[in-house]
């Protein structure tokens, strides 16, 4: 990591953890430590892409960070400021540099309000005169290539693609400086989901916009992303540049993720490591290292020890006792 | 709201309803003007007569006009039905929202009040009211409002937990929007659908236990022109006269059935997911 660059958001040691089965005699009490202990930086212009699988804590993450969902324990800070820690007025201020794009748009969007209204509205909170607001949403929607003749339409009117690009451009209506993307493509067909991610990487060059992308999809990833966090069960299990992790992968769950990507080369070899069984339940995860149950390396230390989270090379964190071992 | 006046008038059906609201309101406020007898007075020798040039709806059994009383009785079927069932929906949706969004100990509370008050038959419940406010014309459409209140409270937390965790309400939030821009914009258009369409069910129940109430000796004296009292009383005559229960009858029905179509017509119109083929 560049010391130039600078640290927009750190996150450290964040946690947080879900009550289940609570009723009045709390017997059957329970939780879901749906994100356990995850820390990272995110560089000021940079995207750091998040992948895993569902119900991961991935999109989790994403919220605490937003401070939509307040977290068990650890700090949030943003430009500096732990966010955590601020007033609700003053949470509110900082509200407008922290967006939030949604996996779903149609879902996303009053269905009773035009597009108008619903860019409007962000900029009403904040007390933008209608003269302003009509400028910016005339330049938002030029920016996404929706014509300014459908504002008056409502989101049942448009494509999935378009909902999208609606979507972005709200959030960016407040010109925010950390976006939050969470799966933006995943409900989209391949075609809309390049446009989509094209238009999201020009505006970042334009605006200098700062993304957590969140996704499932490791080309996604690798398209958007400087640095890339992998996440299993509610951990961080290996976090690198992109071109260190997808040369070098270190943790064997990053490892077989990336032996699933197809390559359209007929002729070469695919050594794809399968992964054995189902995720495990977050509610009762393995003892040690959580990935144990279905890592073809696992070893006795796996079960009891929790691996630590290790900077190994310059840049490239990893949590795994076997990776660990091999460097000592 | 010009876009939803448009798309009401679109629908004939709930034009139509509309359009005989009006004239019942109108005729409930020209009642003086309107009426061509005076709905007290009664003959002696015109008992019972059937419809003619004279009384267009026939005379009741003391010889008063049924066309006159109909009159009149818009303004008492007009007041209960808007008053009691605009009190039960104000009252019963601002409970309903408060316990949906609040959750916790505050929709516990809520709920159970509104649990109890669905316990007791509504008739049952409105006479106790009844019988500890005394019988009045402004008793009884509290009594009414109040036995209906828990059916909007219901339906609203139901619309409300359905609502709450959607998406944009979360968008909303995120961008800014304070809380309570939130549910005025967002959450209330978006559960006003069922609790409309409940809206005019309560408003055919709320003349009907007007009626009933009344005929019970608890609500407006009997001889005050109310259409609720006309058929009760009628169902003496109506063997012999059938006038007598026909003409109150049809004017129940045709007010209810105009609040129904205009209830209709009011939630298509404002949900613009409905297209009424413009």
């Amino acid at each position: 990591m560049n010391s130039q660059k600078k640290e927009l958001i750190r996150v450290s040691n964040l946690k947080k953890s879900f009550a289940i089965n609570k009723g009045w005699r709390r017997k059957n009490a329970q939780e879901v430590k749906a994100v356990d202990d995850v820390s990272f930086s995110i560089f000021e212009g940079e995207t750091l892409g998040l992948v895993g699988e569902s119900g991961c804590g991935k999109s989790t993450t994403g919220r605490l960070i937003l401070q939509l969902l307040a977290p068990t324990a650890g700090t949030v800070s943003f430009d500096g400021h732990d966010l955590t820690k601020l007033s609700k007025h003053d949470l509110w201020r900082r509200r407008r540099d922290l967006q939030l794009i949604f996996q779903d748009p149609y879902s996303a969007l009053n269905p009773r309000m035009t597009i108008n209204d619903s860019l409007n509205e962000p900029l009403k909170a904040y007390g933008e005169n209608s003269k302003n607001r009509k400028k910016t949403i005339n330049q938002l929607i030029d920016a996404v290539g929706i014509p300014s003749q459908y504002l008056n339409r409502y989101p049942h009117e448009f494509s999935g693609g378009q909902l999208q690009r609606i979507g972005i451009a709200r959030a960016l209506a407040l010109k925010p400086k950390f976006v939050v993307a969470d799966e933006p493509v995943a409900s989209l067909d391949m075609s809309i989901q390049a446009q989509i991610l094209n238009l999201m990487t020009d505006l970042q060059k334009e605006f200098n916009y700062t993304y957590l992308f969140i996704s499932h999809d490791l080309s996604v990833i690798d398209y958007m992303s400087n640095h890339i966090g992998v996440m299993y069960l509610g951990k961080m299990v290996e976090l690198a540049d992109r071109d260190s992790l997808y040369r070098t992968p270190l943790h064997p769950y990053t490892q077989a993720l990336l032996s699933a990507i197809p390559i359209a080369d007929p002729n070469r070899a695919k050594n794809k490591i399968m992964l054995k069984g189902e995720i495990p339940s977050p509610v009762d995860p393995p003892s040690g290292c959580r990935f144990r149950t279905r890592c073809p390396f696992a070893k006795d230390i796996c079960a009891t020890k929790n691996p630590e989270w290790v900077e190994l090379e310059k840049d490239h964190y990893v949590a795994c006792h076997i990776v660990q071992e091999a460097r000592q | 709201m010009i876009k939803i006046w448009d798309r009401f008038r679109h629908n004939p059906a709930a034009v139509g309803g509309l359009l005989f609201i009006l004239l019942l309101i109108a005729s409930a406020l020209l009642a003086k003007q309107v009426a061509p007898q005076s709905p007290y007075a009664m003959s002696t020798t015109a008992r019972l007569t059937g419809p003619s040039a004279v009384h267009w709806f026939g005379t009741d059994q003391f010889g008063r006009d049924i066309f006159s009383r109909i009159i009149y009785g818009s303004r008492i079927s007009l007041q209960v039905g808007i008053i009691a069932v605009g009190f039960s929906f104000v009252l019963g949706t601002l409970m309903g929202v408060i316990a949906g969004y609040a959750g916790g100990w505050i929709d516990q509370i809520i709920s159970r009040i509104t649990d109890i008050l669905f316990a007791l038959p509504d008739i049952l419940l409105a006479l106790v009211i009844m019988a500890i406010l005394g019988p009045s014309l402004n008793n009884l459409m509290l009594a009414i409002g109040i036995v209906y209140t828990p059916i909007f409270s219901r339906i609203a937390r139901g619309a409300v937990l359905n609502i709450r965790d959607s998406l944009f309400i979360e968008a909303a939030y995120s961008m800014g929007v304070k809380q309570y821009k939130i549910l005025l914009r967002h959450l209330l258009p978006n559960i006003l659908s069922p609790l409309i369409v409940q809206i005019t069910l309560s408003f055919a129940f709320a003349i009907l236990a007007e009626a009933s109430l009344s005929f019970l000796g608890l609500g407006v004296s009997p001889d005050t022109p109310s259409w609720g009292i006309m058929l009760s009383s009628a169902k003496d005559w109506m063997e012999l006269s059938w006038w007598t229960a026909v003409f109150p009858g049809l004017a129940i029905t045709l007010a209810v059935l105009s609040f129904n179509v205009v209830g209709d017509g009011l939630r298509d119109a404002l949900d613009p997911r409905i297209n009424n083929g413009q």
